[in-house]
């Protein structure tokens, strides 16, 4: 058992400590010179090794109807040895000479750090973010493809205008180590293809990359562009989930006022197809901007790929990203985003 | 094409204005690109570009549109007819015809007029060619033209009296035959044998769907008349006119195909329209050769599918009368329609083309918005995050994203190909002068170091995650890189930011205790100097960083040393984010000791760094470098370095004794392996 000795040596010894403390605190404090000296203080006293954290410690020894008490004075010391600093600190502030170096705070800012993503692939960003939230997953596939994925089973047969060598960057013949015919691809569907050959429906994915076809740069037209396809596989899905999809896309990425358009078109791998057109924010106002394509998934499609098109329907989409980026910032030549001027780079 | 919507209004009643045809015909799919007035004999008439689809060759043509309207807006389509009545003689005693190719020449027929008088056309005809911007040449010209844009089916006209022999024959061109196509201008042509032609008993006088021969064409002075109508196919025509370069308005409608069923009617129409226009007399019959002509297709359709694709509610009824107006004949078993395609539809063949022209029929505009999609949510992915915290960091680092072309020329591309793989290339034709597939992203950034630095921008830092292709042997190789550039005041600096940039971002993918490690043997030729980089642990190949070698940098025009790396770091992607743990932190302090040694230039810190390593060190936390130093008072030729020794304990706070006994043999050491003097 304890004695009432051990208690009252424990609060006698806190008790006293914290006096001193004050008294050779405050003493000390009025002593310091200049700020040198008041920073030293401050870390002897108020410090985090300084003596009043040091004494902290002390105060579980306290017995516990002393402790209000003792913890009360603690206090006291503190918050007049922290009142005491403050006051001398803002005295020596008013009272500093003015000499040596001055600080001009007026001077500019250090350019620091001026890095910037390309304004294509902080487009591509923001377009994978927001159909990421309406459960789309990346997927992706090689630039260099072979005609079965570029073309056949994409139901563009061996006889289709879009094969031509004009109209394609095929390659070499002296790359072309036998079997299927190599070439850049020609669109991001051929990353449907691979996709689906991958994976078994349902399956909801959206690829982006770079595709190339062969056309003399001028401002609105490069030998290498980039697009974004959307691909839904799942029973049931209709051109009203197609055309939601794209008008809540719109929506997320374009602003409130967004709205889709589409028109009847032709593409070998969909069918109904369609184009499509959305109403962006340009300059202040919404205006149409024709997009790209879209469409329900050609049955041959999924017939190349295994699929039977009378169980599973899906919805594909492609859209340009050039486009989206030209009108979005103003960008009048597309040859301008593929030059890297840093002027160019760093305005987004 | 461009089209006249009084040409178009001939075939609707009630005529639907310029505007209202091209509202209709975009909600059909052949938007209106362009519309102007024109003003025509007897007032004004409006041009009208329609862009068509090319699986709609039906189309290309005034009656294929005005079948579109008709249908879409429930106007009538009247339809031109054409009953041309025979005076003269058989034809058939007059000519022959001979097809050779069945295959590629379905149907050949002709027809023979005798007696035409040419000259110029009727004001109707020649405003109806001048509203789509064609020019009027003469009555017998302008009527073929009129029915390929009002009908789609090309025709042609030989001179009759200017064909050698009695027969016709569509054969392949021989090797090398030469023909002279109509044309102000025209040069003669060598034909090979992928060439159809029509040919009399001397020579080719066209070339099949593209182009008649002008030494059998149509003259003022011509008065007896051959009508070609026929049927080519596509692939043939479309061969043909690509390799020799000659596009005419036929061969584009025989390039989309043009179906047998239509060549007689539109052959009577021109022949009926030329009787009109240029009088004579038509002989008695039609000397043709070809297949039979394939019956009408039935294709069938479920209207519940076509309801489900659509995913809105159209009733059975509501469908029928859509394909009825189409000209579809319709007819009803078990939910099912069963339709007659006219044989100009192509285009449709399986369930789904008709569900598609339902489709268009109801019109997208009025397929509704839902309120709300259906989703599964998909996990965030490590590649996208991974993507994404690399370029977020190279960006807070300073450095610009850039976007350059996959191709280069040879010459760049050459430079960086490691010798043991092979360039890919491009046909040199489509892609000018840069028809190689870029093996390093590297010869991109100099270039656009290089015009940056020409801009004025002295301080360029580059990145660019793209693809890098070569084939190994018969192996095509394509791998994403990451490869970066940027100048600097001095090499060490320049090289030591590349290190710090590589090891920053290997520890973002793979953790904050990943490492790498440099190798300095076999370091690609382009840096000078430069070393290979391998990951810690797994110790595989990351890639390369140096300085570009300047005979390199000077022939991308760059004078001043630039460091780059190029590293296969996406391949890691898949691994991010690391795992993480947390650990506790150091209970007691660390006691440093830094070392400073003179020794010699080729003495490199990963010598001394692997040395050290080997030494038992006691307590020691870590070596790390602190620096170099070159220049008085050190000698030439060698170098101060400068490195630290971290020493502590996990149980108890070292003391400076317990440190300074292990600084000793680590002195030794130094001075015994590398002839070091330490500095005092």
């Amino acid at each position: 058992m304890e004695t009432w000795h051990d208690r009252d040596r424990y609060t006698d010894a806190m008790l006293q400590e914290l006096d001193e403390i004050e008294s050779n605190g405050l003493a000390e404090l009025n002593a310091a010179g200049d700020a040198d000296a008041v920073e030293q203080w401050r870390i002897k006293y108020l410090g985090t090794k300084g003596r009043l954290k040091q004494i902290m410690p002390g105060l579980k020894d306290v017995p516990k109807e002393e402790k209000p008490a003792v913890g009360k004075r603690l206090n006291e010391v503190k918050t007049a040895l922290e009142a005491a600093f403050k006051e001398k600190q803002a005295a020596a502030g008013t009272s500093a000479a003015p000499s040596g170096p001055r600080i001009d705070v007026t001077e500019p800012g250090l350019p620091f750090g001026q890095g910037r993503r390309h304004v294509l692939s902080r487009t591509i960003d923001e377009i994978t973010e927001v159909f990421a939230r309406m459960g789309f997953s990346v997927a992706d596939g090689p630039e260099l493809e072979d005609e079965r994925h570029n073309f056949t089973a994409l139901n563009i047969p061996e006889s289709h205008p879009a094969r031509e060598p004009i109209d394609n960057f095929y390659l070499d013949a002296s790359n072309q180590p036998g079997g299927a015919l190599h070439l850049l691809r020609t669109q991001t569907s051929t990353v449907q293809i691979r996709a689906m050959e991958k994976t078994q429906p349902p399956l909801k994915v959206i690829a982006i990359g770079r595709v190339y076809r062969p056309d003399t740069h001028d401002a609105t037209h490069y030998s290498m562009f980039h697009q974004v396809e959307g691909l839904y596989v799942d029973r049931k899905v209709t051109m009203v989930d197609l055309k939601t999809t794209l008008f809540q896309f719109a929506k997320a990425y374009f602003g409130e006022g967004a709205e889709v358009r589409m028109r009847p078109s032709f593409f070998p791998f969909t069918e109904p197809s369609a184009e499509v057109d959305m109403k962006m924010m340009i300059k202040g106002e919404y205006q149409w901007v024709e997009l790209g394509g879209c469409g329900l998934v050609d049955p041959n499609v999924f017939e190349a790929v295994g699929y039977d098109p009378e169980e599973w329907t899906g919805f594909a989409f492609g859209l340009g990203i050039e486009r989206i980026a030209m009108r979005k910032y103003g960008i009048a030549d597309i040859r301008w985003l593929f030059e890297n001027d840093a002027r160019f780079l760093r305005q987004f | 094409m461009n089209t006249s919507v009084r040409w178009i209004n001939d075939y609707l009643d009630p005529p639907a204005d310029a505007e209202a045809q091209a509202d209709l015909l975009t909600r059909a799919g052949f938007p209106v690109e362009h519309s102007e007035p024109v003003e025509i004999s007897d007032g004004t008439d409006t041009r009208q570009d329609v862009e068509l689809t090319s699986n709609r060759g039906d189309c290309l043509c005034h009656v294929g549109l005005a079948r579109e309207i008709a249908a879409l807006s429930g106007r009538t389509l009247k339809l031109p007819t054409a009953a041309p009545k025979p005076t003269g003689p058989d034809a058939a005693s007059i000519v022959s015809v001979r097809n050779r190719e069945p295959g590629r020449c379905p149907l050949y027929t002709a027809r023979i007029i005798r007696g035409v008088k040419v000259g110029p056309s009727p004001d109707w005809l020649k405003d109806r060619l001048a509203a789509r911007g064609d020019i009027p040449r003469n009555n017998i010209v302008d009527a073929t033209n009129f029915v390929l844009f009002e009908l789609g089916q090309p025709t042609h006209v030989f001179d009759l009296n200017e064909l050698k022999g009695p027969e016709i024959v569509i054969r392949m061109a021989k090797d090398k035959e030469p023909f002279l196509p109509i044309g102000e201008g025209a040069a003669e042509v060598k034909l090979d044998g992928s060439d159809l032609v029509i040919a009399d008993a001397e020579r080719a006088v066209a070339i099949a769907g593209v182009k008649g021969g002008a030494l059998t064409a149509v003259s003022d002075q011509t008065t007896d008349i051959l009508i070609e109508a026929a049927t080519f196919d596509p692939v043939t025509v479309r061969n043909t006119s690509r390799r020799l370069n000659i596009a005419s308005d036929s061969s584009y409608r025989f390039e989309r195909g043009v179906h047998a069923a239509q060549v007689n009617h539109a052959a009577d129409r021109l022949a009926e329209l030329i009787l009109e226009l240029a009088g004579g007399e038509l002989c008695e019959g039609v000397v043709s050769d070809g297949a039979a002509i394939p019956e009408a297709r039935e294709v069938s359709m479920r209207c519940q599918r076509c309801r489900d694709l659509l995913g809105m509610e159209v009733d059975d009824a509501t469908i029928t009368g859509m394909l009825d107006r189409l000209g579809f004949e319709p007819r009803a078993e078990d939910g099912t329609l069963i339709c007659t395609i006219p044989p100009n539809r192509l285009d449709i063949e399986r369930e789904v083309d008709l569900i598609e022209e339902v489709s268009r029929m109801v019109g997208h505009d009025t397929i509704p918005i839902a309120d709300k999609i259906e989703i599964r949510v998909a996990p965030p992915q490590s590649t996208v995050l991974a993507r994404r915290a690399v370029n977020d960091a190279l960006v807070g680092w300073g450095y610009l994203e850039t976007t350059t072309h996959s191709l280069v020329s040879d010459q760049a591309a050459r430079r960086f190909l490691p010798s043991n793989m092979q360039l890919l290339r491009v046909d040199d034709e489509r892609a000018g002068a840069e028809p190689a597939l870029r093996p390093s992203i590297l010869p991109s950034l100099l270039r656009v170091m290089a015009f940056n630095l020409d801009n004025g921008v002295r301080d360029g830092k580059f990145f660019e995650t793209a693809s890098t292709f070569a084939m190994n042997g018969k192996q095509h190789m394509e791998s994403v890189n990451l490869a970066i550039i940027h100048t600097a005041d001095s090499p060490e600096r320049g090289l030591r930011e590349m290190r710090g940039v590589i090891d920053r971002l290997v520890r973002i993918i793979r953790g904050t205790d990943a490492t790498t490690q440099v190798e300095t043997s076999n370091v690609l030729p382009w840096f000078t100097p430069g070393a290979a980089i391998r990951t810690g642990g797994d110790n595989r190949l990351l890639g390369a960083f140096g300085v570009i070698d300047p005979k390199v940098a000077k022939q991308f025009d760059i004078d001043q040393p630039v460091f780059a790396a190029e590293i296969g770091l996406p391949a890691y992607y898949d691994q991010y984010p690391p795992v993480t743990e947390a650990k506790p932190l150091p209970s007691f302090p660390a006691i440093e000791r830094d070392i400073s040694v003179i020794i010699d230039e080729s003495v490199s810190w990963l010598d001394i760094e692997l040395r050290l390593r080997e030494l038992v060190i006691e307590h020691l936390d870590s070596i790390e470098f602190v620096t170099t130093f070159r220049g008085k008072p050190i000698e030439k030729g060698k170098k101060s370095l400068t490195l630290r020794l971290r020493f502590r304990a996990s149980n108890r706070t070292l003391t400076h004794e317990e440190a300074d006994e292990q600084i000793d043999p680590v002195m030794r050491t130094l001075e015994s392996a590398f002839s070091a003097t330490i500095r005092k």
